[in-house]
Formats: structure tokens, C-alpha cells, sequence
């Protein structure tokens, strides 16, 4: 039964890193299919990965696509996508491989604690990004402030990734 | 919340790290227990209690 699930975990490993290979191959031919292939793998592979380390492959996809998006925002759709996205896909796969080698070493990664602060920190930081929205929003309605809606999309990009982790960062250094 | 967890730790000769290992947490964890920083699960708590052969109101003082 465990010869079973890990030869399952392995295939699904196997399926996972195709994806993130053919959405980075992708990105080299057009950013818009990378995206696209980019969303599906991450929703699909979401759903089957069984191994906790396998689960971080769609996490890395959904970097790609943070970072990619973060480009298009900071160009105004413009420039350096391509090389951005592969250069953010490729330290994606180097930190997941640093991951795996200290995975293979026996390291523990995560505990019932750091699950715990990180499902914490997502939710301070679905607050902050709440509230950055309340203020972006009053600030756009009084004209103080005119933001498009890529602007806005890249803010809060940066807001609730930004936060998690200061917030997951605090919270590790703090015990509980 | 207090621990004896140090104390226990001591006498079984058991370092930080080799108990974290034994109950499958990091080391970060086992530090903060000792610190009284963190209130662990009902399952940890009863790992560390097995790890140091003790039952789990030797472990976890609650005053």
C-alpha cells in the first residue's frame, strides 16, 4: 500500500515538474499561453498532489505567474516579459530544488507550528489586503488618487504577498 | 503554561535536535515548548510525552 502511494506520489512529482517545464518553455513562445497553461496546472495539480513536497510545484507555477504579472504591471504591458518570466521560473526551480535536497536529507520543512503561523499570516494579511483595498478605493473615489485597474491589480500583488511573509516572518521569531 | 520538557530531556540525554526528530517537528519547535512559547496539539503534546517516557501531566505543567 505505501509502495503504491509513493509510486503515486513519484507520477504525480513526475506530471508536476512537466508543468512547470512546458509553462516555462511556454513563456519563451508566448507569455499568454504560459499564463493560461500556468493557471490550469496550478488548479489541476492543486487538487491531485498527495506528498507534501510535490505540493510546492504548483506554488512555484503560481509564482511564475505572480512574477510575470508583476512585469506586465511595471512595463504597462510592455518589454521584458519573456526573459523576466524564465529568470523567475528558473529560481523558482532552484529554491524548489534546494527544498528537495533538504527534504532527502531528513530536515523537517514544516510542523503543526509553522502550519499553524502560515495559515495565521494568511489571514492577517487577507486583513491588511482588505484594508488596502478600503483605503485605495476612498482615495480613487476623492480623487486624490487615480489608479487604473493594473495599477491597482499590481499593488495589491505586492500588498498581500509582501505582508504574509512579513507577518509569517514576525510570527516564527515570536514562538506562536 | 510551563514544561519540564528540558529537564526530562537532560535525563534521557536527548539533544534538541534528536528530539525533534524522535516527535517529527523542527528543532525551532521543541525550543519554543521549552520556552513555554508555543501550546502544542494534544498530539504533539502526547509524542513528547512518549518521546521522554512520561505521561503528559509530568510534561506539561498547567498552573
Amino acid at each position: 500500500m505505501a509502495q503504491k502511494e509513493k509510486g503515486k506520489n513519484a507520477h504525480n512529482g513526475a506530471l508536476a515538474l512537466l508543468a512547470a517545464i512546458l509553462v516555462l518553455l511556454s513563456a519563451l513562445v508566448d507569455p499568454r499561453l504560459s499564463f493560461a497553461l500556468a493557471v490550469v496546472a496550478m488548479f489541476g495539480l492543486s487538487f491531485t498532489m498527495k506528498s507534501k513536497f510535490w505540493r510546492q510545484v504548483p506554488f512555484t507555477i503560481a509564482s511564475v505567474m505572480v512574477a510575470m504579472t508583476v512585469v506586465v504591471v511595471l512595463n504597462q504591458g510592455e518589454g521584458e516579459l519573456v526573459p523576466a518570466a524564465a529568470i523567475s521560473g528558473l529560481v523558482c526551480l532552484i529554491i524548489l530544488w534546494l527544498m528537495f535536497q533538504r527534504r532527502k536529507d531528513g530536515a523537517i520543512l514544516n510542523d503543526e507550528r509553522t502550519v499553524a503561523i502560515h495559515n495565521r499570516a494568511m489571514a492577517y494579511s487577507w486583513w491588511v489586503g482588505y484594508l488596502t483595498i478600503a483605503i485605495l478605493f476612498w482615495f480613487d473615489y476623492t480623487d486624490y488618487l487615480k489608479l487604473t485597474a493594473v495599477q491597482f491589480g499590481g499593488a495589491m500583488l505586492f500588498v498581500m504577498l509582501i505582508s504574509q511573509a512579513l507577518i509569517k516572518r514576525y510570527l516564527l521569531s515570536k514562538g506562536e | 503554561m510551563k514544561t519540564r520538557i528540558k529537564e526530562l530531556r537532560a535525563r534521557h540525554n536527548l539533544t534538541q535536535e534528536e528530539l525533534a526528530k524522535k516527535v517529527g517537528v523542527r528543532r525551532e519547535t521543541i525550543v519554543f515548548l521549552e520556552q513555554g512559547k508555543y501550546n502544542p496539539s494534544l498530539r504533539l503534546a502526547h509524542d513528547v510525552a512518549v518521546a521522554l517516557k512520561s505521561k503528559i501531566d509530568e510534561v506539561f505543567l498547567f498552573g
